[in-house]
């Protein structure tokens, strides 16, 4: 089979299968992700096919799963935790900021942390406040925990399983809204890996780099295809993890285009995308800046539960198209 | 309020000067510009100079083509404005301009001082400025809020400027040089273990110090033209330029307070680095200074310039014995080598 477009939640299930088979080690643990096959059906049919002991399904305590999760990476599990809202990451900050990021130097590097945790995120969902938050900014904020912010089924699936390999706790932030779309690009069907800490640069233009996460990367690009038709062509950056973060080819872009514009659904006051934004003006990349760096985030506000609010508190297409725009119109 | 067509011409930069270069045109017709914008820049074989605007109003008309020697007086832009500027008779010599023999400089122009607070650019067009020496606060912003943008620094024509200007400059150091090339002369040098100060401190002592001894010994203040004696001493001090070197003239520097000189030399300093030289500090030079003290040069042989009698240069402190060389070129018409080299013992005791 050539064409296969699979979905996120498609291609995250087929991640954890192949992870599942490489490794006697993996399990996977979080609420109703066993026979209720997860709460935006990521595992699926996993736990038909790997049984009980592989496929866990937790009672509703985020604090017990993670703590779970940390004691049987030390003891040389490769736990995959499922938190339904990352919002809920909130219960278990204790064990994910005290514990896992922290025991491997507690020990001089005696133990590790094998841990991923995958967290279901943002808005569109008319979840309302307590289930549509974006909260990668405060685990970014966290020395010892790695950040991953998959943008399309292809990087979900290389992504996964890189920060499955890898000795450290890591954080997944998955989009929902992204779940149930095809991707563009076919998900091959074996073991790939994507390794963490390298950003990818989506498209090449002239005019305007952007730096965008997660489901922001597909919005960007949606909007790079209209103003294509006005001249106006971008460069798109996914930097995939936030943390560590890779900001080379951003430099790079900057030395062509000269225009920065950052975009994530986080709010932007204290988020994420101000990192990208403060390496830039504290480096000599500063030099090559022809105009104010522009800054498109989610509304300082609890993300509304009415839909028309909702969508209003954080940036869509059309403020993506209308921003670029205004920066390339008025500094050249 | 009724306006004014101003002719901004050519200007007569020197008694000699008959025809300029038009280096650059700084502004597009229809710009709005105010009193002291710079406008075009000009070369002649003497000197090179930015020309700007003699008052607030809007370009009207440009005639003069970039590249070409137009005449003195002939006019390179129309201004229209509602300022009524004054004219300028240039073949009256100017009466702030004692030289005899030398030049007048009569421009309807005033030399900019250093602009007054900040210039908002983006930081790309503040790398360029960096890079070519192109002074900010002449480039009329385009960018939202007043802000210098990429494009407006961009313009080819300002690099080429400043390239020109450059290479003008170092033609008319050459040329200087070359035509002093059949003069009969010397050069002396003798060690000195005079202290040096700072910079300014150091090369005001020394303009100070040699004005004094040429001033009591006015056969080496001649005028190597009309071989008049001259009415003053003037110095030039060989500085460092954006366009390469300048040579300010410091006229009687020995006749004023020790004080006023530092302040003069510390402020021709900054403006000779930013290419703005005073017009008025451009002529009537009777001797020149090379003041290495603050390089690692030892010595240099001073070269004389035209209509100079002498040239002084003074090197940098040997690290070991602590002494410098200080050499004396004179033009041998006028003294002879004994006499030259008692003249270096003056300046060296003097020191």
């Amino acid at each position: 089979m050539s064409d296969r477009k699979l979905t996120m939640s498609e291609a995250l299930r087929e991640a954890m299968a192949i992870a599942l088979d490489e490794r006697p080690e993996v399990f996977i643990l979080g609420e109703d992700i066993g026979i209720y096959g997860g709460a935006f059906g990521v595992t699926g049919d996993l736990y038909h096919r790997y049984g009980s002991e592989r496929v866990r399904d937790t009672p509703i305590s985020e604090l017990g799963i993670v703590g779970t999760a940390v004691g049987a990476a030390l003891s040389g599990m490769r736990p995959i935790v499922e938190i339904q809202f990352s919002d809920f990451t909130a219960q278990a900050m204790d064990q994910i900021v005290n514990q896992a990021a922290k025991i491997h130097f507690m020990v001089g590097g005696g133990l590790h942390v094998p841990l991923v945790l995958r967290a279901a995120s943002g808005s569109g969902t008319g979840a309302a406040g307590q289930h549509s938050q974006s909260l990668e900014g405060w685990f970014a904020n966290v020395p010892g925990l790695k950040v991953v912010m998959p943008s399309s089924p292809y990087e979900a699936k290389g992504l996964l399983l890189a920060a499955i390999d890898d000795p450290n706790p890591v954080i997944f932030m998955e989009h929902k809204l992204l779940y149930k779309v095809a991707g563009t690009e076919d998900v091959p069907e074996g073991a790939y890996r994507i390794p963490l800490g390298v950003s990818r640069v989506v498209r090449e233009g002239k005019d305007l780099t952007v730096v965008a996460t997660g489901i922001m990367v597909s919005r960007t690009l949606a909007a790079a295809h209209e103003l294509d038709k006005e001249g106006i062509t971008l460069t798109l950056i996914d930097p995939r993890t936030i943390s560590p973060l890779d900001m080379d080819p951003v430099y790079e872009s900057l030395e062509k285009t000269g225009r920065l514009m950052v975009v994530q659904e986080a709010p932007e006051h204290g988020g994420f995308i101000n990192e990208v934004i403060a390496k830039v003006v504290t480096s000599t990349s500063l030099g090559h800046l022809i105009a104010p760096v522009a800054r498109l985030a989610g509304m300082n506000v609890p993300i509304p539960y009415a839909p028309q609010l909702e969508k209003a508190a954080v940036p869509q297409v059309d403020d993506i198209i209308k921003k670029a725009r205004e920066v390339v119109a008025s500094w050249r | 309020m009724s306006t004014f067509d101003y002719a901004v011409i050519m200007p007569k930069m020197s008694m000699t000067m008959e025809e300029g270069e038009l280096l650059a045109i700084r502004v597009n017709v229809g710009d709005l510009v105010k009193s002291g914008d710079v406008l075009f820049d000009v070369a002649t074989d003497k000197i090179d100079m930015e020309v700007e605007s003699p008052a607030d109003g809007v370009v009207k008309e440009i005639m003069g083509q970039i590249g070409s020697t137009m005449l003195v007086g002939a006019p390179v832009l129309m201004l229209e404005t509602t300022t009524q500027v004054m004219s300028f008779d240039f073949n009256t010599p100017s009466p702030v301009v004692e030289t005899p023999a030398e030049v007048s400089i009569v421009t309807p122009v005033v030399i900019p001082t250093s602009p007054q607070g900040s210039v908002k650019a983006v930081p790309k067009a503040r790398v360029i400025a960096r890079e070519r020496g192109i002074d900010l606060a002449s480039i009329s912003p385009t960018g939202p809020d007043g802000t210098i943008t990429w494009e407006d620094i961009s313009n080819p024509q300002l690099a080429g400027a400043h390239d020109a200007r450059k290479a003008a400059n170092r033609k008319m150091v050459a040329g200087a040089i070359e035509k002093t090339r059949g003069i009969p002369q010397i050069s002396l040098t003798r060690f000195s273990t005079h202290t040096t100060s700072g910079l300014d401190e150091g090369s005001a002592h020394l303009v100070s110090t040699w004005a004094r001894i040429l001033r009591r010994n006015v056969h080496l203040n001649l005028s190597t033209i009309s071989e008049d004696l001259r009415e003053h001493v003037g110095i030039a001090l060989i500085m460092e330029s954006k366009y390469g070197l300048a040579m300010p003239v410091f006229r009687d520097p020995d006749l004023m307070a020790g004080n006023d000189l530092l302040l003069w030399m510390k402020k021709t300093r900054e403006q000779a680095r930013a290419g703005k030289v005073p017009v008025e500090m451009l002529t009537g030079a009777t001797a020149s200074i090379f003041d290495l003290s603050h390089t690692k040069i030892s010595s240099a042989i001073p070269l004389l310039l035209p209509s100079h009698t002498t040239a002084l240069s003074v090197g940098a402190p040997n690290a070991s014995f602590g002494h410098s060389e200080i050499s004396l070129t004179v033009d041998l018409r006028f003294c002879d080598a004994l006499e030259a080299s008692n003249f270096l013992d003056q300046l060296v005791s003097a020191l």
